[in-house]
């Protein structure tokens, strides 16, 4: 029944890359490598998701989630664990909640946006997820964006989860 | 929460003053700097910590707690995974690849975060900060509670200024090559980061400072706060370590607390740069008007001399040294201080700022006195010349300002000129002023290096406006009506033996003059003096002067005097001369008795034979001076060296002639 669904990865590449390649390093290692800087132009607000992500997300099944997560936050770290938890349908609104190693992610899909939460052992935070690359094919979940938050970007998210296995 | 903190502080307390010299802030320049900067952040609702050290002077300062109070370091603690990989590298223990340094470089320089999770999680996480912990004393800093998220490893201000300053010198344990490899990273720090612009705080506060080698970190919205922090080295030589970390409520957003601590070290440094000076020096600058007062910006650290300091501003210079204080000097006052070799001169250090006078200013040194008003210029006064102008008065007294330094004269002597005059100095003379028209006439006669030497008196008032100096080889004196003349040598003995100007001869009217055979002359008011080797000097007046004029003074018949005037009973006052004499006879008149022609060999009886020829014939001299009725004999009158007298020529007195010129 669910279909894959790549949204606006077309669009919001060049947008995107900077987020994600700070959040992976990319860019550092191949600047660095080509031996010069990987000074970043100025920023801008980060374009955060909205009704379609929310819409493709909710086609995800419910019931056990299992997968991984890559949560990196600047300047923080890296949350790089196996997740286990489950998909949780209650409207028109829906939840990815689990835990990841010591941390708990829940993130809510609401009609107009998406927001990630992490709570660790010294660490909690809410962001908003934003624009970015969302694939859902079947009850997989393979989703790569950005984390901001009052409009700064704070980290990149980078989920590979199943729903209802 | 609550109990880590108490932990924090309790730790700080233990150990922030045995690490740092200076740990203690005291109220000062420097430490009214760092509350400014943190009184701006607060005023924000930003709480800051703030710590910095001169590590030239060793002078540190915080802002009390704040600065030993634990907070996450966010990205900064980047160079402590730096600082550990590359000790390792150096000691053999791990491999760093191209592609390592790379991404090194890149975590440094654009504070790349991914670099920082690969080594991170690869050499050991916490143990990185827990060996940097050890190495380097950093009694307040404390590991991530959660080994994954290295950006909430617990550093302080006063922790950062710690490391930075034990990477620096080399106490903490990394080679040297490997520290310049990560101060050249953090000066290449670029402006735009990790997700961000990372020219918050130390670039943006300090936008005139040339090189920057910071590690900044920033992060939110952890635990609902939002983090901006900046460290690192300042200036060329990387003099200052300063370290400013910053947290917020995120809910207001990056660019408030990125405002806020920028907005911190502005208010630190409202100059745009550290200013190198410290001390005394910079409290004298900071009393000035600091970059707005007359000194302006500095151009140049604090500069140790060999008994003091001085530190250059754009508009002048700020000397200290410990017997003297601290005191600045500017403008044409420096320019002639300068020109005097500064402090290795004559001058040595400045004793007081710039007076202001009425007209110029004054600058006093331990040597001397630079003064300077726009019509004359800067020159230096010192030593005994300083005395005596102090002594008539300084710029206040006759003399004015002066017109020129001290000038180095013969025989150690010195000279400084003045609007109204000249001071010269010798060892053997002492200072003394020579001004006005005793001055001119001093200097006709080629000042000290001529027959009248260097002065022995200053001005000395005499009567009816007349004034006198004394010098080695003579007098001058001066009156408004007779102009200003030397005397000297046995005309000035002659001239004193009348009491001067006070006597009958009143105050010379001419400088000495040279006649034939070495004689010489001095006019004066009431007569002249003659002098020859051979006669010694005297002094003739009146109407006896005139005819001896008459006859063409020393080159006629008569020659030189040889005796003053004295009496000769019943004939009247005579005055003897080497070929003859004058009588003023009672009756008014002078007679001329010449020797005759010499026609043989003198014999010692002469002279009397001379003195008894017959008595002239009577002319009256053109004076009304009634003569004598008789001429009695002389009884004090000079021996004459000239032939005897054979003959006798009379001849009557005219009026007055003028003399001979010199």
């Amino acid at each position: 029944m669910s279909r894959p669904r790549i949204l606006r990865a077309a669009v919001l590449a060049p947008a995107l890359v900077p987020v994600l390649l700070v959040a992976t390093g990319c860019t550092d290692d191949e600047g660095a490598a080509a031996g010069g800087s990987a000074t970043a132009g100025p920023t801008t607000a980060p374009e955060l998701a909205g009704v379609e992500e929310a819409e493709l997300l909710g086609t995800l099944p419910e019931g056990p989630a299992t997968g991984t997560a890559v949560l990196s936050y600047i300047g923080v770290g890296e949350l790089r664990a196996p997740f286990l938890g489950e998909c949780v349908t209650s409207g028109n609104t829906v939840r990815l909640e689990g835990m990841a190693d010591t941390a708990r992610i829940r993130v809510d899909v609401a009609p107009d946006g998406l927001e990630l939460t992490l709570d660790d052992v010294g660490l909690s935070m809410v962001a908003d997820l934003t624009t970015g690359q969302y694939d859902v094919t079947g009850n997989h979940l393979s989703l790569q964006a950005g984390l901001a938050h009052d409009g700064e970007p704070v980290g990149s998210a980078d989920l590979e989860i199943d729903c209802g296995a | 929460m609550t109990k880590r903190w108490m932990r924090v502080l309790v730790a700080a307390a233990l150990g922030i003053v045995l690490v740092l010299p200076g740990g203690a802030a005291r109220a000062d320049s420097w430490q009214d700097r760092v509350w400014a900067g943190s009184n701006f952040a607060g005023s924000r609702g930003t709480t800051v910590a703030i710590a910095m050290l001169d590590q030239r002077t060793g002078e540190y300062r915080n802002n009390g707690a704040a600065a030993t109070t634990r907070i996450e370091s966010a990205s900064v603690m980047k160079v402590f995974i730096a600082e550990h990989l590359l000790r390792r590298r150096d000691l053999g223990q791990i491999h760093l690849s191209a592609t390592d340094m790379n991404d090194m470089a890149a975590m440094l320089r654009d504070s790349a975060n991914a670099p920082a999770n690969r080594f991170w999680s690869a050499y050991g996480a916490n143990g990185i900060v827990q060996d940097v912990i050890n190495r380097y004393g950093l009694t307040q800093t404390g590991l991530t509670s959660n080994p994954r998220y290295w950006g909430n490893t617990l550093i302080t201000a006063h922790d950062m200024v710690v490391f930075y300053r034990r990477l620096m010198d080399g106490s903490g344990g990394l080679s040297a090559g490997s520290r310049d490899w990560i101060v050249d990273q953090m000066r290449q720090s670029t402006m735009y980061g990790d997700g961000g612009r990372q020219f918050f705080g130390l670039h943006d506060g300090l936008p005139r400072e040339g090189a920057i080698a910071q590690k900044q970190g920033w992060m939110c919205c952890v635990d609902g706060d939002i983090f901006r922090h900046s460290s690192g080295f300042v200036g060329p030589d990387n003099r200052y370590i300063l370290v400013v970390l910053s947290r917020e409520p995120s809910s207001r957003g990056g660019a408030h607390i990125e405002e806020s601590i920028s907005g911190a070290v502005r208010a630190m440094f409202p100059e745009g740069l550290i200013p190198r000076v410290q001390g005394t020096i910079g409290e004298h600058w900071y009393a000035m008007g600091g970059t707005s007062g007359r000194l302006g910006y500095p151009t140049s650290d604090e500069i140790g001399l060999a008994a003091g300091a001085l530190s250059r501003f754009e508009g002048g210079y700020i000397y200290w040294s410990p017997g003297t204080g601290t005191h600045a000097v500017w403008g044409a006052i420096l320019d002639t201080y300068a020109a005097q070799r500064w402090e290795l001169g004559p001058l040595g250090y400045p004793t007081s700022d710039e007076i202001g006078l009425p007209g110029g200013a004054l600058s006093r040194f331990q040597g001397g006195y630079i003064y300077w008003s726009p019509a004359t210029g800067a020159h230096s006064v010192r030593g005994p010349i300083l005395d005596t102008y102090g002594a008539q008065r300084w710029e206040n007294g006759p003399l004015g300002y002066p017109t020129s330094s001290t000038i180095a004269l013969r025989d150690n002597g010195s000279l400084n000129r003045f609007q109204g005059g000249y001071i010269y100095a010798s060892p053997a003379t002492g200072a003394h002023s020579v001004s006005g028209p005793i001055l001119d006439t001093y200097g006709a006669q080629r000042w000290e290096t001529g027959p009248l030497g260097y002065p022995t008196s200053s001005r000395i008032a005499l009567r009816e406006g007349g004034a006198l100096n004394r010098f080695q080889g003579g007098y001058i004196y001066a009156s408004p009506t007779t102009g200003a003349h030397s005397v000297s040598g046995p005309i000035l003995d002659a001239y004193g033996a009348q009491r001067w100007e006070n006597g009958p001869l009143g105050y010379p009217t001419s400088s000495r003059i040279a006649l034939r055979e070495g004689g010489a002359l001095n006019r004066f008011q009431g007569g002249y003096i003659y002098w020859s080797p051979a006669t010694g000097a005297r002094t003739v007046s009146g109407p006896v002067l005139d005819a001896y004029g008459a006859q063409r003074w020393e080159t006629g018949p008569l020659g030189y005097p040889t005796s003053d005037p004295y009496v000769v009973d019943g004939v009247g006052t005579r005055t003897d001369f080497e070929h003859g004499f004058l009588t003023l006879t009672s009756g008014g008149t002078v007679v001329t008795e010449l020797d005759p022609p010499p026609t043989a060999p003198a014999t010692p009886d002469e002279p009397a034979a001379r003195r008894s020829a017959p008595a002239p014939t009577s002319t009256p001299a053109p004076t009304s001076t009634p003569a004598p009725n008789t001429a009695p004999a002389p009884t004090s009158a000079p021996a004459a060296t000239s032939a005897p007298a054979t003959g006798t020529r009379t001849t009557e007195a005219p009026g007055p002639t003028p003399g001979p010129t010199p």
